[in-house]
This record gives C-alpha cells, structure tokens and sequence, in this order.
C-alpha cells in the first residue's frame, strides 16, 4: 500500500472545525476496498438524517466507493489513485480518484490529471448537516491532485466533470478552474491551468 | 437563535457520476511497463512528460531494479532540474 508520502506528495490536509474553525490535521491514506466500505459506503449517508428527496439531489448520493476504489486497479491501472482524508477518530471525511495521464482540453498535447470522483462527507455538507463536521475537505482533497500534477511537471494542471448548475460551476471558477466549451455526459468539462494551480500549490517558504 | 459560522468553500461541490470519458490516455506514456510500482511510475512519468527537458536514457527496465532510494534521489534530481519548488507536508487552506 502506498502512502503519499512515497510519491513526495503532502501527507496530511489541514481542516476546520466547525463551528469556530480550530485548525484540525487529516491524513491522506490510500482508499482501499475495505476503507471505502467501511468508512463511506456503510456510513456516509446513514449518518447524515435528511429526507430521501433532499438526498437524490446530492450527486453522489448513490455512489459505491467500493467499486470505485476496484476500478482504481483495475481499469486505470498503474496511472490511478484513489485516497482518503481521515481525521484522527479514523473517520473518512472525503475522497478523491483521479488518474494521472490525460491530456488537456485547453492545450493540445500538453498533459494533464483528470479528476474521476471527489467528494466530501455528507456530514461536513452545510446544506445537509444541521452541524457541519469539518469544512476544507474537499478543497484540500482537491489540492493534493493539483499538487500531484505539478510534481509530475505537468504544472498543476488538472481537469474534471462539473455538474452544469451555478453553484458548482462558480466553486470551480472560484477556485481557478475555466470552462473548456466541451461537455460530456450533459456535463461540463472544466480545466485548471498551471497559471491558477500555482496560487494553490503547497509550496514549502 | 443558533447560528453555524460558515467558510469559504463550504460548498464544495461533489464531481464525477459521469460515465468515465473514453478519451485514450496520454501516449507520451504508453511503455510505462503495467505492473511497475508507484514509485517507479512517477519517476518514469516525469521523465516521458519532460523530454524536452530531461535527457534520461536509461530505459524503463533500469529503472524498474533500482532501488526505492537511489529512484527517490532520481526524482528530487530531475524535479530540481525541472524547477520545482518542494512541497510541504501539509496543504492547509
């Protein structure tokens, strides 16, 4: 099993606490099988008390990290990661699949990381969770693929599906993402350019 | 009346649930052999995205029995000679 460690990459993501916002430490771990299971599948959405119509609007409402984390290996093979934020009460607080040979939408040839699957628990989801965990999950989780690419000399650039509504779309382009003019699935292909993934990037003073 | 401070970038928003795309992967990085380990993969793709940059002519092979150290020594190598600014251990908002 590797650890980001391995790779160079940052071992942990800083979270806040809500509500006051106290600085709280996750560490990034592989996502395997049993993790997925065990810390998404069988308890994100039954821990989170929301009506069933309020639920289906979430996108990944159904999502099986189970077989997600299988498909890692298995159709993305040696290009594939998958890692989890878990706070020290080994809790999974988010997660992340992207895999490392794309190529980007906005220059032709140059390469890129594409990001298969984010998300953060329901339970840290201000519009779900009477009293939202953590905040910073998937902004960190997010970072750690940005921070990827750019150790790969890809620069930080990376690109993603985006549900086509305002409010994921303005996260997105508040983050630096720019829309392509490409969409899929009904979606739309964004794409983050090592100019904007540079204000990001974890770089050590 | 009990209010909840919120941040920015409380909506995070969730991505993915579409089909994965059938766009073919980055050729540069065909003959990254199947079965090499991670490590060896993130040396071998920095290597192949940078041809321009780094003149490596070892092959893949090489690579692959060298040790975890000697390919970590590798890679801080090129990534310097790339201009890369280490990172730190931890991403903070």
């Amino acid at each position: 099993m590797i650890a980001p460690q391995d790779l160079g990459l940052p071992e942990r993501i800083r979270l806040l606490r809500c509500p006051a916002g106290e600085a709280e430490d996750a560490n990034l771990v592989w996502l395997t099988r049993e993790l997925a299971e065990e810390g998404i599948d069988k308890v994100w959405w039954p821990d989170v008390a929301v009506k069933k119509e309020v639920k289906r609007k979430e996108t990944d409402w159904n999502w099986k990290w189970v077989e997600y984390a299988g498909f890692v290996r298995a159709k993305l093979g040696q290009f594939g990661y998958a890692w989890a934020a878990q706070t020290a009460d080994r809790a999974v607080q988010g997660a992340i699949i992207y895999r490392i040979n794309d190529l980007s939408y906005l220059e032709e040839g140059a390469p890129a990381v594409y990001c298969d699957y984010l998300a953060t628990a329901p339970r840290n989801r201000a519009w779900l969770a009477t009293d939202p965990c953590y905040t910073k999950v998937g902004t960190g989780l997010l970072t750690l693929a940005v921070t990827h690419s750019y150790l790969l000399g890809m620069g930080g650039r990376l690109n993603l599906i985006s549900k086509d509504d305002e409010r994921t779309v303005s996260w997105y382009k508040k983050y630096g993402f720019q829309e392509t003019g490409q969409e899929m699935a009904g979606m739309l292909v964004l794409e983050l350019t090592p100019e904007q993934a540079a204000r990001h990037l974890p770089i050590e003073p | 009346m009990k209010t909840t401070r919120r941040f920015s970038g409380d909506d995070t928003p969730i991505t993915g649930a579409a089909d994965v795309p059938c766009r073919p992967g980055n050729p540069a990085l065909d003959d990254i052999p199947e079965d090499a380990d991670p490590l060896t993969v993130h040396l071998l793709t920095l290597i192949r995205l940078n041809p321009g940059i780094v003149q490596f002519r070892t092959d893949a092979d090489t690579l692959v029995r060298m040790t975890p150290d000697d390919k970590r020594l590798l890679l801080a190598d090129i990534q310097k000679a790339l201009g890369m600014k280490p990172v730190g251990r931890v991403i903070k908002p």
